[in-house]
């Protein structure tokens, strides 16, 4: 470590200060009665800004840049900034979704954009924490803020009903985390992630069963927010009532840094309390929850006649396949799951963006019968939905197809062959649901009425979706050797 | 490496994606027939660049390796795209490029005044892009990238006609089914990561030598790769799908079912002949998967009535026999038994095309008859074609499906796994091969007419565009079989030509006499299956109705009723009962939302979802059930440690 | 591990009875229909962790470790998590309950399979 240590700690809280700062701008702009589109920019300047932090750390490639005080750590490393990356991408793509449609939608409350700037902020906290406190704080500035986001439609009994679901199993399982964060605490003294590992494979550490359960708690309360089964089931309800702006926030935004939270303690804490004796539990029970999430999520697209409903039983299919590479916990696990996050954010935010282009007002009207002959009354949208639904489904040579190898080749290096080969048999499944979506697209007669004109911001959204999701199946070295370049940083300290 | 001239072969897919892309894009304002003579110049051009480059290339041992880009770096692996140019892709390409371009023109006419005209050839040269990645990749991961590409295009060319109800869920069942054969193809990639540390298909080749003859690792992948390959070559039992994506228009059937992407599972075999040659276990497996489906599919060609449906089950056979060369080693074989297929099968997918071309779409064969003299060119090239998949002398199908007797019956790699049922099950096939290929021609082509009046009145023979590939391609039917005539008394070609790139495998030698005497056989097999034709189809009298439907199979056993019930019952009922149970579950899965949920999928479908109760508390049961669970998991192993 | 006076309660029996004061929540957010009642029993979980995290802090100073004090800062930061909480959460009640008139989580079904 080189830098003189103020620099450090600027630079690498630089995209969370940046995301705060503007949004608080944007609050401004609400209190003042700024005009909305307006809004909307400054808060897409305030990503572009926080984004040009992250990518001006990721270059540097910093090894360990962490910030410390009451023995908590913030952390700046290539991870770290890789995932706030992907944050901001997906916090970008969602914006201009909602741009497109929440004045349509009779959505456009001036909070909104300070919330979603908000709920980014606490993402990248989430992603960067290097400790059980800062975790949950990260958390909780996500949580809240979508928390509110998701009951956003007022009047809707589907959208308050989301909320609710949302907030009441959230903070269930908030509790169950804190409990977690609390036994872990006293399992190991400390809460930043270095300690506690080390604290875990000291010689004489005989605390391992209270280790554990802190271990099982905190896994079962970041399960509800990658939405591992069985704590999955408010997902579906959730992303179907939420406006679908917010769906395309939270199956993105809220999803990667769930992941790189739950990455970032199975690699240190997981992986130190597998070295000692009962340690091939968690494995084993981690596995199993994999297994479960795969089948459920696979099986229950296959049962959904809405579109916006598949896509979330999809959320929970590929949480299955992101598992895979937590299993694998280590860099290349790592690695794996920074692409496919990557990947799954342009995809999943690209089939959203199509969905709100389609559905009604009211976010209703997701029936498949409602994409029938969309190829020939708007090529444009079919084309895409296409491409990003064959990437979903894992088809080269599209992204999603390169995240499935790796995190596939990640848990069959780390000996999960078992799992890989399950992922690999329900992704055969999941043809059967994306392809019958394009099927209605391209091979059925259309009795619908003309769809209405794409909103310029939609467009841009969808296009950077497509060619990033073609971009990143044609040359996915690029990216990958980027993040790849950190190297061994997780258990680092 | 750029100034090679065989390196310039590397253009031909882009250059059928460039057509692709012209008649995907800005096919709508091009007017007929400009996009099919697009089309047909992308391809055609690639023919040209293969054929120089095949030239240039020969008397060279050394590949031509063209790189593309690095892909990714995973583990210290790098992982490069290229395509790797050597007597085996040079062949594959000619064909591919060559047959298709042929089948481009034809469409040209056979395709007239379609409303999907422009889309038609961009899917068709798509098509063509990717299967020429298939067999030009350099890496196992890059072959994955074309193997997927072509069934996405199989897919959009079987639903092609969607209009048609059931068109559309023969596309899927094709895709679904594939995507099994899929699944083997990347558990088999990760397997040879895993064990060698590589993709690529050089390294991986060599890689082999280093393991014991018979090693586990090896006849794993082995097995694999045969899951892939039985999938996209339609072996049973994945070979559900291809009778029905006859629904596509006829010449997307002579390209993709008949000739060239059904034809990759061989492709891939031969191309990693060095394991399937250090595996016997995995060898013996793929020569009985194709020596079942020989068989089998020989029987159920005798009961089809639809002019495509038997060249289909045909197919299946003939694509049997190609499995049963490469499982028993003779892997040059295996690819000129594809060659030659290639010609006559797209010949005679053609001819059926010409057919209903002629007939206002009328595809069956009881409705037929006749058709010989008023369809001369037709007629006479279908003839051709008959008699060289029925293997008589002098034809191509006569050489190579001799080679795969003699072959079968002289190897040493699946010695232990009865070689000589193999040679007694395809012998039988050839037999029946002859047969139901005479019931087709004399049903189509001769006796008295069956057409109804008004089809009747307007036969004509098909355009020019359509009837000189057919002449063609019978012209490439007789001779491609000079390219690889018995080793033991004259030059073959093929064989020293593809010896540098598949595995050595040892033959036992036999004796002159019984070389001959073999092929004495093999003209014998095809004169019989001819000739019982004959005697069932044109000597034995009836109304013609009966004769030319399923009963007449029964002219086949000395017991006729009861030989023909064993087929009905043996063959066709589970077949068919296969078929029907995969109808239903796509029919129940894939379009109901699994309401009638009798499928195994469709329960834990239901199952899965049940729980989905919608209220919150359940949720919460849910979520603290699974942390009951895993705390108690941990207390009682904590309590016992 | 316990270096303080013997007459100090110990450790456990402050963990035991925040495990059960957790299971009460627990068990209370599962059977109360009131989405009033579910918040009261989810902070009486976060509660019971607070009460473990003073307990294993107390113990950890004790133990000598200089960052056992943070135990007792992490309190503070879950009570302002747990505030803010109940605000957003109330909130969506608030909303709610204008059209509906009711509390009842059970009424919250719409959305399902």
């Amino acid at each position: 470590m080189t830098l003189p240590a103020d620099f450090i700690v600027v630079s690498i809280l630089g995209p969370a200060i940046v995301m705060l700062v503007f949004a608080m701008i944007t609050l401004l702009f609400a209190v003042f009665q700024v005009d909305r589109s307006a809004t909307a920019s400054m808060a897409l300047v305030g990503v572009g800004t926080a984004a040009v932090f992250a990518l001006h750390l990721l270059m540097k490639g910093q090894q360990g840049a962490a910030e410390a005080g009451f023995g908590l750590r913030y952390l700046g490393d290539t991870p770290a900034t890789a995932f706030t990356l992907v944050i901001l991408l997906g916090t970008a793509l969602a914006i201009l979704v909602s741009e497109a449609d929440l004045s349509r939608l009779g959505l456009d409350h001036p909070e909104y954009y300070p919330l979603m700037l908000l709920s980014a902020t606490g993402a990248i906290v989430l992603a960067s924490a290097g400790d059980l406190i800062t975790l949950l704080l990260g958390l909780e500035i996500m949580s809240l803020a979508v928390y509110a986001l998701a009951a956003w439609r007022q009047g809707s009994r589907q959208s308050e009903e989301a909320g609710m679901k949302y907030f009441l199993l959230g903070a269930f399982a908030s509790a169950l985390l804190i409990y977690g964060i609390a036994l872990t605490f006293g399992a190991g003294g400390r809460f930043d992630y270095a300690g506690l590992a080390a604290a875990f494979s000291a010689p004489g550490f005989d605390a391992h069963v209270l280790a554990l359960l802190g271990a099982v708690l905190l896994l079962a309360g970041l399960g509800f927010k990658v939405a591992f089964a069985p704590f999955h089931q408010w997902l579906p309800d959730v992303y179907t009532g939420a406006p679908t702006p917010v769906t395309t926030f939270m199956s993105v935004v809220v999803k990667t840094a769930a992941f790189a939270a739950l990455l970032r303690i199975a690699s240190t804490v997981f992986a130190s309390l597998g070295a000692g004796p009962l340690g091939e539990l968690l494995p084993i029970m981690l596995g199993i929850l994999i297994g479960a999430t795969l089948i459920v999520g696979n099986f229950g697209a296959l049962l959904q006649s809405g579109v916006k409903r598949m896509l979330a039983y999809s959320a929970v299919a590929h949480a299955g396949y992101l598992g895979l590479a937590v299993l694998a916990a280590d860099t290349v696990g790592t690695n794996a799951a920074i692409f496919y996050l990557t990947a799954y954010t342009l995809m999943t935010a690209g089939a959203f963006a199509v969905l709100s282009a389609i559905t009604n007002a009211d976010d209703r009207g997701d029936e498949i019968e409602r994409f029938a002959g969309l190829a020939a009354r708007r090529p444009f949208l079919a084309a895409s939905l296409a491409i990003v639904l064959m990437s979903l489904a894992g088809l080269p040579p599209f992204a999603g197809f390169v995240g499935k190898l790796l995190v596939f080749q990640a848990a069959i290096s780390a000996g999960y062959v078992a799992l890989a080969v399950l992922g690999i048999a329900t992704s055969v499944v999941a043809v059967v649901y994306y392809a019958r979506v394009i099927t209605y697209m391209y091979f059925r007669e259309s009795d619908q009425e003309t769809i209405r004109p794409l909103a310029p911001t939609l467009r841009i959204a969808v296009v950077i979706a497509v060619v990033g999701t073609i971009a990143l199946g044609i040359l996915p070295g690029f990216w990958y050797g980027l993040v790849e370049r950190g190297q061994v940083l997780l258990a680092g300290f | 490496m750029t100034q090679d001239v065989v390196s310039w072969a590397a253009l031909a897919p882009a250059l059928a994606l460039l057509g692709a892309l012209v008649n995907g894009l800005l096919g709508a304002r091009l007017r007929e027939p400009l996009p099919g003579i697009v089309a047909s110049v992308a391809v055609g051009a690639g023919f040209v660049l293969s054929l120089v480059a095949f030239f240039a290339f020969a008397g060279r041992g050394e590949a031509v390796v063209v790189p593309l880009w690095d892909y990714l770096a995973v583990s210290g692996v790098e992982l490069a795209l290229g395509f790797h140019l050597d007597q085996l892709s040079l062949l594959m390409m000619l064909v591919i490029t060559g047959v298709g371009a042929l089948i481009h023109v034809y469409s040209i006419g056979y395709m007239h005044a379609d409303s999907g005209f422009a889309r038609y050839f961009a899917y068709l040269n798509l098509f063509v892009a990717a299967m020429l990645v298939l067999v030009m990749a350099d890496s196992y991961l890059l072959m994955f990238v074309g193997w997927e590409g072509v069934g996405v295009c199989s897919y959009l060319l079987i639903a092609f006609w969607f209009k048609q109800g059931t068109n559309v869920d023969a596309a899927r069942k094709a895709y679904i089914v594939n995507r099994i054969g899929d699944a083997g193809f990347l558990l088999a990639m990760f397997l040879m990561f895993r064990t060698f540390g590589t993709l690529d298909v050089a390294a991986v080749n060599a890689a082999v030598g280093a393991f014991a003859f018979g090693a586990g690792a090896i006849t794993a992948i082995g097995l694999l790769l045969l899951v892939a390959a039985t999938g996209k070559s339609a072996q049973i039992p994945l070979h559900v799908w291809l009778p029905d994506a006859m629904a596509g228009p006829t010449p997307v059937s002579a390209l993709i079912h008949a000739a060239t992407m059904v034809t990759a599972g061989v492709y891939l075999i031969a191309r990693a002949s060095p394991i399937f040659a250090t595996s016997p276990e995995a060898s013996a497996a793929v020569a009985w998967v194709g020596a079942a489906t020989a068989l089998i599919a020989a029987f159920v060609a005798f009961a089809q009535t639809d002019i495509k449906r038997v060249l289909a089950y045909s197919t299946i056979s003939q694509l049997g026999f190609m499995f049963v060369a490469v499982g028993v080693g003779a892997y040059s074989v295996a690819v000129f038994h594809l060659v030659t297929h290639a010609f006559f099968k797209a010949l005679l997918f053609l001819v059926a095309g010409s057919v209903i071309h002629a007939l206002g779409g009328e595809q069956d064969v009881r409705r037929m008859g006749g058709l010989g003299t008023r369809m001369r060119i037709t007629g006479t090239t279908a003839l051709v074609g008959t008699l060289a998949i029925a293997g008589v002398p002098l034809l191509a199908g006569f050489f190579s499906k001799d080679a795969i007797l003699v072959h079968t019956f002289s190897s040493t790699l699946v010695e232990d796994y009865g070689a000589y049922f193999l040679y007694a099950v395809l012998l039988v096939s050839a037999v029946m091969t002859a047969g139901y290929m005479f019931r087709w021609y004399y049903t189509v082509f001769c006796g008295a007419e069956r057409l109804s009046k008004a089809t009747g009145a307007a036969v004509h023979e098909s355009p020019r565009v359509m009837t000189v590939p057919l002449v063609v391609l019978a012209v490439g039917s007789v001779l491609t079989g000079y390219l690889g005539l018995p080793a033991f008394a004259f030059p073959n070609w093929i064989e020293g030509w593809l010896a540098p790139v598949t595995a050595a495998v040892t033959f036992t030698h036999p004796a002159l006499w019984i070389e001959w005497l073999l092929l004495l056989v093999s003209v014998l097999a095809a004169a019989l299956g001819l000739g019982l034709g004959y005697w069932a189809y044109h000597l034995q009298k009836g109304a013609p109705a009966a004769r030319l439907g399923v009963g007449r199979l029964a002219a086949f056993g000395r017991s006729g009723a009861g030989f023909d019930a064993l087929y009905r019952n043996a063959v066709v009922g589970p077949t068919e009962g296969t078929a029907g149970a995969l109808s239903i579950v796509d029919r129940d899965i894939l379009d109901r939302g699994m309401a009638s949920g009798v499928t195994a999928a469709g329960l834990l479908a239901r199952v899965t979802t049940l729980w989905q109760s919608g209220f919150v508390r359940a949720y919460a049961l849910a979520m603290l059930c699974g942390v009951v669970a895993l705390v108690l998991v941990v207390v009682v192993a904590g309590v016992r440690a | 591990m316990r270096a303080g006076p013997a007459e100090v309660v110990p450790t456990e029996y402050y963990v035991a009875l925040s495990a059960l004061v957790f299971a009460i929540g627990a068990v209370g957010v599962l059977t109360r229909r009131s989405a009033i009642m579910i918040f009261l029993s989810v902070e009486l979980m976060l509660n019971a962790a607070n009460l473990a995290l003073v307990a294993y802090a107390r113990q950890w100073a004790a133990a000598g470790t200089l960052v056992g004090i943070t135990g007792q800062t992490a309190v503070f930061i879950i009570l302002a998590v747990a505030a803010a909480e109940v605000a957003v959460g109330l909130g969506i009640l608030v909303a709610i309950f204008r059209r509906r008139v009711s509390t009842d989580v059970d009424t919250l079904a719409e959305v399902r399979l």
